[in-house]
């Protein structure tokens, strides 16, 4: 055994550090402290009884140095994503037996992983133990994974230690098989690690570009646990079965080694970690690239409140609705950064609305900094035609499907969807800042205001920007009318909704059947 | 370096079974080596047998700092400019089996089977999840005085089985 590589390595390095002391550069070592016997005692308790568990079964071959996998390996990872993917066209893998080659591949023990990137996207595929994990690039880390790094230099995604994690098993365990699940449980680090497990299993990734000078990747944890990573064809891939954070990345280059921090600064409320301390252009840094600019606040008429703190509120918003686009493969990246076609602030409140591909995305984000939280809705699919264009002096009234709008569909407050009562008692506990429904929808180039009206007589403005309106309202009723200003005057019209919502028109002028019909502004002949 | 080539597996093995991890081991190994190299001037001059006692009396030291700051430290290493080589699957496999690891989770993993299942789930969650004995009872339904009879019947269950073990590795190290 004595012949090990790590031995012979490990030999060379001290070799090369004796005489770089017998050199004369002779740094002063500290002696090591010792130990009470009580704190030895009580390791090896925690060692025994956490030894206890074992490896879990998914990942009880892993290694952290990765290896190349046989074809045969591949192939079968390969065939399991594409099994799990293949009903999803988003998210689909190039067909096992193609000519498609991935990009990366790997084996870790029994795991093997595979790297593909087709058409601009970045396809991630990954096997324990038979479960099959896929993503696509906007799951993995959004546009940062597409940086270019310099030759040097790494690109480092701005989500959670450069990957989002994955979950293993969902069946649940017995108290037996949670006894079982990990061997690193003798440390304080891993008993946390082990309660995430236990909440499912599962892992983090670390995927991107490599320069053309890296040569190794490694990450170390806080723990003292190193993870080598996989590099071919300028990506690097790693993954470790445990949910944590690397604490540092050591890249080495032809120049030499360095090892930059990571997660230096504090996490935020959304679970990000910006990497400040490395800069693009610094050469032989960790290359992390920088979150895109927040969207700026547009000129927003009918904003029912104009907090003074509206700039980082939108900015903020927009970090939790890109994190929240990141967690939905049905979303597009970067659908809420830049230049939504509507910000609005209402009060405690943002919305963000965009349209892609003619599909309408919109994400509301607001609550205190413990009470984040983001909403997304397909409105094709919860609104019908809300997006097709009105006429010049209407507005496209929402049409939800659940009839439960009339002009507004209720979104989830902490707690999500629940019962009327319920939805109640939380606006009277939250004091009408942390539920509401909402109306959103298109305007034509001659509205210039838009409010609704309730049935207790209060009124909310709406904003309108880019030709879309949105209000929310922080109490659960429906309006009863609503009031469009045009050029040529004002009108108030009501905002019925007939027994039969798919049928009734909502409003006078509305085509029978509609979803998403357009209310016309101008009041019936008679 | 002679030291080294000398002892190199039998310090490793050393760390691997108290601290049931090989790469661990190897980091905490590096670090024993590197404190040796640092305080050469001290062992020079000293018999196999010294050098050797010194050699595993700081190999147990930094067993016993990792449990307690639930992390490894290279300062040492550091300080020299050494740099930990990784482990490749290969070593890790040959050490475990050279430290008889695979024997021990076997021997615990049929002990806790043993148990019964109410000591199990009150040993995972005040040693693995580290609730207080107040919120174990809670948990399980039951008084706070017998949720410790529980742990620390399961303990000593554990204790009684694995100590000789224990003993006899430490003995052939």
């Amino acid at each position: 055994m004595s012949d090990l590589r790590f031995f012979d390595e490990l030999g060379a390095e001290l070799e090369q550090a004796a005489q770089r002391r017998h050199a004369g550069r002779r740094p002063r070592v500290w002696a090591a402290i010792g130990a009470s016997s009580a704190a030895l005692a009580g390791g090896i308790v925690a060692a025994v009884l956490l030894l206890s568990a074992g490896a879990p079964a998914a990942f009880a071959e892993w290694s952290r140095v990765p290896t190349t996998p046989s074809r045969s390996a591949l192939e079968t990872a390969v065939h399991r994503c594409y099994k799990v993917g293949s009903d999803d066209t988003q998210l689909a893998l190039p067909a096992p037996g193609g000519s498609t080659r991935p990009a990366l591949a790997e084996a870790r023990g029994a795991s093997a992983a595979a790297i593909y990137v087709m058409d601009g996207q970045v396809y991630m595929c990954l096997t324990v133990n038979g479960n099959a994990f896929r993503s696509v690039d906007s799951d993995l880390m959004g546009p940062s994974l597409r940086a270019t790094p310099g030759p040097d230099q790494l690109s480092i995604p701005y989500g959670v230690s450069g990957g989002s994690g994955f979950s293993g098993p969902t069946h649940p365990l017995t108290s037996a098989q949670r006894l079982k699940l990990r061997r690193e449980l003798r440390t304080r680090a891993g008993r946390e690690q082990m309660r995430e497990s236990m909440l499912g299993g599962g892992g983090d990734v670390a995927l991107g570009q490599a320069g053309a000078d890296v040569s190794a990747v490694t990450f170390r944890f806080s723990s003292g646990r190193t993870v080598v990573a996989s590099i071919e064809n300028g990506w690097y891939f790693a993954w470790w079965p445990w949910t944590a954070d690397p604490a540092s990345v050591t890249v080495t280059t032809s120049t030499g080694t360095i090892t930059s921090p990571m997660g230096a600064s504090p996490r935020d409320g959304l679970g990000f970690r910006p990497y400040p301390a490395c800069q693009s252009d610094s050469s032989g840094c960790v290359f992390a690239p920088n979150r895109p600019a927040p969207a700026t606040v547009p000129t927003a008429t009918g904003t029912t409140t104009a907090p003074t703190t509206a700039g980082s509120q939108v900015a903020t918003a927009t970090r939790t609705c890109d994190a929240f686009s990141m967690s939905e493969q049905s979303v597009p990246a970067d659908v809420f950064v830049g230049r939504p076609a509507l910000t609005a602030v209402h009060g405690i409140y943002t919305a963000l609305i965009n349209v892609d591909n003619g599909k309408v995305y919109g994400c509301f984000a607001g609550g205190n900094q413990k009470d984040l939280h983001a909403f997304f809705d397909e409105y094709l699919v919860s609104f019908g035609r809300v997006g097709r264009a009105p006429g010049a002096d209407q507005i496209s009234v929402p049409y939800p499907k659940d009839g439960g709008g009339g002009g507004g569909r209720s979104f989830g407050g902490p707690g999500g969807h629940s019962s009327q009562a319920h939805q109640e008692a939380r606006v009277a506990r939250l004091q009408g800042g942390g539920y509401g429904p909402y109306t959103l929808g298109r305007v034509g180039s001659n509205v210039s205001a838009i409010a609704v009206t309730f049935a207790n007589r209060r009124t909310v403005s709406a904003t309108i920007a880019d030709g879309w309106y949105f209000a929310w309202w922080p109490w659960v009723s429906k309006p009863t009318s609503v009031t469009v200003t045009t050029g040529s005057g004002t009108i108030t019209s009501p905002l019925t909704v007939g027994a039969n919502p798919r049928r009734t028109p909502i409003a006078p002028g509305c085509r029978p059947g509609a979803h998403g019909c357009v209310f016309v502004t101008t009041p019936p002949a008679g | 370096m002679e030291l080294y080539g000398r002892e190199r597996e039998a310090v490793t093995v050393f760390i691997a079974r108290r601290t049931f991890d090989v790469s661990v081991a190897a980091d905490l190994a590096a670090e024993t080596f590197a404190l040796a190299l640092a305080s050469w001037s001290r062992l020079r001059g000293r018999s196999e047998e010294e050098a050797r006692a010194w050699l595993f009396t700081v190999a147990r030291r930094q067993v016993s700092r990792y449990f307690r700051r639930s992390r490894i430290e290279l300062r040492a290493t550091r300080r020299l400019g050494i740099q930990v080589p990784p482990i490749h699957e290969d070593d890790v496999a040959a050490i475990e089996e050279r430290a008889g690891l695979a024997g021990l989770r076997s021997a615990l993993r049929a002990e806790l089977e043993r148990l019964s299942a109410e000591q199990r789930e009150a040993l995972r969650l005040r040693v693995v999840e580290e609730h207080s004995y107040e919120e174990v009872a809670r948990a399980l339904g039951i008084s706070e005085q017998a949720a410790r009879a529980r742990v620390s019947r399961g303990l000593r269950a554990l204790a009684e089985t694995l100590e000789p073990q224990r003993a006899t590795w430490e003995a052939s190290t």
